[in-house]
């Protein structure tokens, strides 16, 4: 039973596997599969047409196996003491119903054997596998053993002659597989399954279809209402109830239609009505075993079919669920991750602010200083043109003043300027990212013209050729995209090719709810290995064409970023440069 | 620019002297006090404390330092706008900020120009001699 997992048993199932040979729960046990048993056994004989060991259906040998499957091998007292016992009671010379309660015992153990050795197979009966499972090892090839050894038992004993031995032995073991087939997976399904909870409307269509199935059971196999002596042939009409069951409701339900069904069949042909009168037994016998087979067959393909899908189904669930949640985990840590580099990032603003900030006191001093003594040393020089000094001594101190000192000088006030438009670039980059944004419709068509008409000058004097398509409105702060727009159309106008004429091109375009715009000119472009560094701070890429602080960039995108936009460059070096930017057309700012 | 005192209020020696020097290179010599804190500068406005007493020390030009340690020049712009006395007495904000949102809140306190340092000497020249032609027109009638 190693197959099977412990934990696929109900508890109190899992304590009598575990419970030790002879204690109380062993042997309560035991009685009380043994008075199962003994009962479908009696029930069983109730059944019989003829001879009173061949019966049509057997129901005694699918508890038997259920049994066995469920709880071990350990559990064949309780098959042999009921078997002996009801083989001696129908009388059965001792010898004799030994010998049949062997074989009841034998056929459920090889039967539980050769399922749990060569089939994976689940107790609860929940997929075809495990009904097909059980219809070969348990009904087809289990079943042989008890017939065989039965009806040998019989010819021993001279109750059967041993020219009938084929004809009883056939009967004797379809009897017996049928047991199989209808009451293992009841009880199994029973025993092994969860319990399932229906809704009231659920249980109100459950009643409604049993009562539908024993109407049409009673009237198709039973002849209830029917007054005509003729046989009628109306067994399919039972079809429908068992599919729907089948397809609707769980192994239980379905399992317990098929016994419903079966043992109205049953029951109309031992009192001689319904569709499997006639003449000839045999003939009868035969149609009602094919019948019970295949409603059984029926029922039992189209449950475990149905169940196969819905464990399937619960499996894509999970699997589902699963994955939906680890989405919402990762998002959720997304999220916090650019919630703090987002703080972070505003740390390092506020952070650059101030130190630039507090650099520029020193750096005043510098500059201040520095011009001071510039004008000292002028005055110095003047001075010492009026002194009358040894033209060898005067020759060396204008030495000193012009290269020395003012050579120094000059250096250091440059260094200072330079510092100056560091320290101012960086001042303006980290104001970009904090000043609020007053969001509003912008005619962006009358922004472009006025920063057209302060770059006037220089356009007439470079003789760049300006294209200004259609600008569609934007929602945005004004002055950043103002900047935006600035910033891009001037780097343009710094960084033409020199010695072709310019021509810049700046459209727009509303396409997804995102308003687009370009600024498109035929300069000097950027080399591929530096389109990467583009947007960063202090990146230059033609130093000798312009003079700059290479913040331009930097600004534009921090002002694209906290207008939730987007931005990107197109570039070949030495042919051009296109900026393609674009702004929700709803305005959707981010801090 | 008679009787003109101009208060310089400054913590950065550096700046002071630099100011200093530029007033006396462009003619301007009217008493100048270096003051190097907003409590001392307020105190000295009015009269109190280490400058409390009788004396005088006529009209007042003030040029003012913002960030500076304890009582800051916008502080200071404050006070001097609130009371009723001394709230005519032009107000020069000259700082290292250039700041919009600063900027625009010293003039809304009432300063009467603000500059940002580094200054360009002659601008700076330009804007003291103006204001104190302002002083002395208004003042007139209260002489």
């Amino acid at each position: 039973m190693n197959q099977i997992e412990q934990t696929d048993r109900p508890r109190y199932l899992q304590s009598f596997v575990a419970s030790e040979y002879l204690t109380g729960r062993y042997v309560v046990t035991l009685a009380i599969v043994a008075t199962i048993y003994f009962i479908a056994a009696k029930f069983g004989l109730s059944l019989a047409f003829s001879t009173k060991q061949v019966t049509a259906l057997w129901p005694p040998t699918g508890i038997a196996l259920a049994a066995v499957l469920v709880f071990g091998y350990r559990i064949w007292p309780s098959i042999c003491i009921s078997a002996f016992a009801i083989n001696y009671l129908i009388g059965g010379s001792v010898p004799v119903a030994a010998g049949i309660a062997l074989g009841n015992v034998l056929a459920p153990v090889l039967a539980s054997y050769l399922i749990l050795r060569f089939a994976r197979f689940s107790l609860a009966v929940n997929s075809v596998g495990d009904v097909l499972t059980l219809i070969l090892f348990g009904a087809i090839l289990g079943m042989m053993v008890s017939a065989t050894n039965g009806v040998a038992n019989l010819v021993y004993a001279g109750a059967v002659p041993g020219s009938a031995f084929f004809s009883v032995w056939w009967v004797w073991w379809v009897g017996d597989g049928m047991g199989v087939v209808v009451f293992a997976p009841l009880f199994l399904s029973w025993l092994m399954q969860p319990t399932q909870k229906w809704t009231r409307l659920q249980m109100a269509e459950l009643v409604l279809i049993f009562a539908g199935l024993c109407a049409a059971g009673a009237i198709a196999l039973n002849g209830t209402f029917l007054h005509s002596a003729a046989p009628f042939q109306l067994q399919y009409a039972v079809f429908p109830f068992i599919i729907w069951i089948g397809l609707r409701f769980g192994m239980r339900e379905t399992t317990l239609a098929i016994v419903l069904v079966i043992g109205l069949a049953l029951w109309g042909a031992i009192h001689n009505r319904g569709p499997f009168v006639s003449d000839n037994l045999d003939q009868s016998l035969i149609l009602l075993e094919m019948f019970m087979a295949v409603v059984a067959l029926t029922g039992l393909i189209v449950s475990a079919a149905t169940s196969e899908r819905a464990i399937a189904r619960a499996d894509l669930q999970r699997a589902h669920d699963y994955l939906e949640e680890r989405v919402r985990e990762r998002t959720a840590k997304l999220a916090e991750t650019n919630m703090m580099l987002a703080q972070k990032n505003q740390e390092v603003e506020a952070f650059v602010y101030i130190v630039s900030h507090d650099l520029r006191a020193p750096l005043v001093n510098l500059q201040g200083f520095s011009r001071e003594l510039e004008l000292s040393c002028n005055e110095m020089t003047q001075e010492l043109s009026h002194l009358c000094l040894p033209e060898q001594a005067a020759q060396k101190i204008r030495l000193i003043m012009d290269e020395g000192i003012n050579g120094s000088l000059r250096y250091i006030s440059a260094s200072s300027t330079k510092f100056q438009k560091l320290i101012d670039a960086l001042l303006l980059l980290s104001r970009t990212g904090k000043n609020e944004y007053d969001m509003e419709p912008i005619d962006v068509q009358a922004l472009v013209d006025t920063t057209l008409s302060s770059l006037q000058q220089s356009i007439r004097d470079s003789g760049t050729e300006i294209i200004v398509g259609t600008l569609p409105p934007v929602f945005a702060d004004q002055t950043a995209i103002g900047q935006v727009f600035s910033n891009l159309i001037s780097n343009a106008m710094k960084y033409l090719q020199p010695g072709r004429p310019g021509k810049i091109e700046i459209g727009g375009a509303v396409k997804d709810g995102m308003v687009h715009f370009w600024v498109k000119d035929n300069g000097a472009g950027i080399p591929a290995s530096s389109q990467a560094r583009l947007f960063q701070v202090f990146q230059r890429f033609h130093p000798k064409l312009a003079s700059g602080e290479g913040m331009g960039l930097a600004i534009v995108k921090r002002i694209v970023d906290r207008h939730g936009g987007e931005i990107h460059a197109l570039s070949a070096d030495g042919v051009g440069t296109e900026f393609h930017f674009s702004f929700p057309a709803n305005g959707n700012p981010k801090t | 620019m008679f009787d003109v005192t101009i208060l310089l209020v400054d913590d950065d020696m550096g700046h002071t002297e630099l100011v200093r020097r530029n007033l006396l290179r462009s003619g301007i010599n009217n008493p100048v006090v270096t003051i190097g804190n907003g409590a001392q500068a307020l105190d000295y406005i009015f009269r109190r404390g280490e400058y409390a007493g009788p004396k005088e020390h006529g009209e007042l030009l003030v040029l003012l330092d913002i960030n500076m340690p304890g009582i800051d020049g916008v502080e200071v712009l404050r006070q001097i706008k609130e009371h009723p006395q001394t709230k005519t007495i032009p107000v020069l904000m000259l700082t290292t900020t250039d700041d919009p949102r600063e900027i625009n809140r010293c003039y809304e306190l009432g300063c009467s120009v603000y500059i940002t340092k580094p200054v360009e000497p002659a601008a700076f020249i330009e804007a003291i001699k103006r204001l104190g032609l302002f002083i002395s027109i208004v003042s007139l009638p209260s002489k």
